[in-house]
């Protein structure tokens, strides 16, 4: 912005003549410890709990502890600028943070402070970090879906705007992934995404936001960013000021999705802000309000009913877990909390099935009634053959001779795993997801071998995109997947095999990855 | 200042307490303030372990000899309990919570330039009228405000010096 100086003389003269010289009435106290981010202040009667503190040159604290002569507060930023015996004031306001449209594509710090070098964020109004949750009188049932776009969770553990669904897994199981890939997938959809990066490496929030800028998805997404390095003041606040950022547009009638990633390094940060105070420690140490730190943040995801708005906050927690122990303190909490979890597994995700997801452990509990009609009428047969594919793989390693009904259960899963994988970054449309369950469940897929899946899978795709057109765009708008459709899906389906057989396997077109994830499955 | 815990206010508020029982609150204040006004070398050799209880005990009673009986026995406990050091603090502590029983504020006055006697008792009445208590007040001059004053009745600050107004206008300026 060009602004030549006599401007600047005017604005300056403008203010100057519009200046009050009031006096500054406040509390007042003087700073007896300092460090680790946190200052024990002498004095400030009048402090009231999670008020606001001035510790002078921009430096804000957070009261947190009140004491009969002292307020432990946290400090908000760098904190070495603070002397002992220096003067805190009280603000009278509470934690806030920049609202608006306008963060939409920014990459942001807890307190709304610009990170990406694009300039000062243009903000519609601020808000309060911590607020208490919607009652029940201004909610409403979750009905619509969140087109995840992965093949596996919108077909078994869906996803409604308003949920809270939980990813836990061990490290390097792709939780993020499958976060990045749900972003990603909004891309057009009307709904905001704010992704809450909490303790990680700056490196990975880098390769985060990059990824989501190739994809096209910064265009609907907020980024907020505790870092690692970030004081665990600011790791604490995070998740807190990213929801209230997603709550505004929940409150203005519109949809929003929310990824903490990750609460478990949220956990750590409260544990040792917790700690620092002095707050009694309970198991594994951590504050004996862990439970309802993490409670009243989910439970501010929410979908409202029309008079207030209809808008949603569906919430995405990330929690990772230690060798798969899923009854560790903090994993335990945010899965009772939680509307339903989407467990991923090291096993899986080495045996080359990606998304790891475990079916039998992750479920959705309010999900189904936000899924398409179409997704629920393809997915009833899905779900079985899974079950029984999962019973009878484990004993048929030993039998040589199964009976023909075991063989085709068998090959029917083998076949329905192997649907269920799918790259990253790779979302997909409702109509592709609907067709090829359709195909797989209806056993369209039985005859072609394993190898050859993920190719017929594409090559159906195409079929579908350029002869039947259609019919695809009549899954999409409708959602539906009546009868009529069905006879048409059948139509297609059957043609598409007779163009091109699949019968055997073709050494030929088998690329090495194709050829690994046969060796495996 | 009441820190280094919350026994000195304990053993105040237990002092008042009687005080207030034999009606004698003033005494027992200036008692306690000559108290604690001793010789802090003294008062370190009454703490010190090395020397024999009884000697110190001996010692620290012919210190009060004369005082009010609650006092004597303040002191005997002190130096039982080995907490004789905690003294000036209990004395402290005491002050305020007379203070604060009769309600009288204390208030620190910063002004940039010395006021005279007229200007303190404008400035201490017109406090006593916006706080409804009593006013203590101290006055001290700081250069540095550059004009105003800056007043402070326990932890509240009305700053209405010309440096706090220039830095206030100095934020606002750079935030637009």
């Amino acid at each position: 912005m060009a602004t030549t100086s006599s401007e600047i003389t005017d604005i300056i003269k403008a203010q100057i003549k519009g200046f009050e010289g009031r006096s500054e009435s406040a509390d007042v106290g003087t700073v007896v410890e300092i460090g680790d981010g946190i200052a024990r202040v002498h004095g400030l009667g009048g402090a009231m709990a999670s008020e606001l503190l001035d510790f002078g040159n921009g430096v804000l604290g957070l009261a947190f502890n009140l004491e009969e002569d002292t307020v432990s507060a946290i400090v908000l930023g760098e904190y070495t600028g603070i002397k002992e015996g220096g003067e805190v004031r009280t603000t009278g306001r509470i934690v806030e943070t920049p609202v608006g449209d306008g963060l939409v594509g920014r990459v942001v710090d807890p307190l709304g402070r610009p990170l990406d070098g694009k300039g000062a964020v243009q903000a519609s109004g601020a808000r309060p970090v911590d607020v208490v949750a919607p009652g029940v009188i201004a909610r409403q049932n979750v009905d619509t879906p969140v087109q995840t776009g992965i093949k596996v969770i919108d077909a078994i553990t869906p996803i409604g705007r308003g949920q809270r669904e939980l990813i836990i897994g061990d490290r390097q199981t792709g939780k993020s992934a499958v976060a990045i890939d749900t972003i990603i997938n909004q891309k057009g959809k009307a709904l905001t995404c704010v992704y809450v990066a909490i303790g990680q490496k700056e490196s990975s929030v880098a390769k985060i936001v990059a990824t989501l800028e190739e994809n096209g998805a910064m265009e609907h997404t907020i980024v907020v960013v505790a870092g690692a390095a970030d004081p665990a003041t600011l790791q604490y606040l995070a998740p807190f000021a990213g929801c209230a950022m997603g709550e505004f547009f929940r409150d203005n009638g519109k949809d929003a999705l929310i990824v903490y990633d990750d609460l478990s390094k949220h956990a750590w940060a409260y544990r040792q802000v917790s700690l620092l105070v002095r707050r009694p420690p309970g198991r594994e140490a951590y504050p004996g309000d862990v439970f309802y730190l993490h409670s009243r943040l989910l439970e501010r995801a929410a979908r409202l009913n029309k008079e207030n708005g209809g808008g949603s906050l569906t919430a995405l927690p990330i929690i990772e877990t230690q060798a798969n122990d899923i009854s560790a303190y903090i994993p335990t909490n945010v899965i009772s909390i939680t509307d339903g979890q989407i467990y991923l597994e090291t096993d899986l995700f080495n045996q080359g099935i990606r998304p790891a997801m475990n079916a039998g452990l992750s479920v959705s509990r309010v999900g189904g009634d936000a899924q398409t009609k179409a997704m629920k009428s393809v997915v009833k047969s899905l779900k079985a053959d899974l079950a029984q594919y999962r019973e009878l793989a484990a004993f048929a390693q030993f039998g040589s001779d199964l009976d023909k009904v075991t063989q085709q259960q068998l090959r029917r899963g083998e076949r329905v795993v192997e649907i269920m994988k799918q790259p990253q970054y790779e979302p997909l449309s409702l109509e592709r997801e609907v067709v090829i369950i359709f195909a797989a469940t209806s056993g369209y897929l039985d005859d072609v071998p394993t190898g050859r899946v993920k190719e017929f899978e594409r090559a159906l795709y195409r079929f579908m995109e350029t002869q039947y057109k259609p019919l695809a765009d009549a899954i999409a708008r409708d959602k539906k997947f009546d009868e009529a459709i069905q006879k048409q899906a059948k139509a297609m389906v059957e043609e598409f095999k007779k163009t091109v057989s699949y019968a055997d396997a073709s050494p030929s077109e088998a690329k090495p990855e194709r050829a690994k994830d046969a060796a495996t499955s | 200042m009441a820190l280094g815990g919350s026994a000195p206010r304990r053993y105040g508020e237990a002092m008042l307490d009687l005080a207030a029982e034999e009606k004698a609150v003033d005494e027992y204040r200036g008692a306690l303030a000559d108290l604690a006004g001793i010789d802090p070398l003294a008062l370190r050799s009454l703490a010190d372990p090395s020397i024999a209880r009884e000697r110190r005990l001996a010692a620290a009673q012919a210190m009060v000899l004369g005082r009010p009986p609650a006092l004597r026995g303040l002191v005997a406990l002190l130096i039982r309990r080995e907490r004789i050091e905690l003294l000036p603090a209990i004395s402290a502590a005491f002050g305020d919570l007379v203070d604060e029983r009769e309600g009288v504020a204390k208030a620190r006055v910063t002004t940039a330039v010395a006021l005279d006697a007229k200007q303190r008792t404008g400035v201490v009445e017109r406090l006593e009228k916006a706080t409804g208590k009593r006013i203590k007040a101290t006055f001290t001059v700081d250069p540095e405000l550059m004009g105003g004053a800056r007043v402070q009745v326990g932890d509240h600050l009305v700053d209405a010096s010309l440096r706090a107004q220039l830095g206030a206008m100095r934020t606002q300026l750079a935030r637009s």
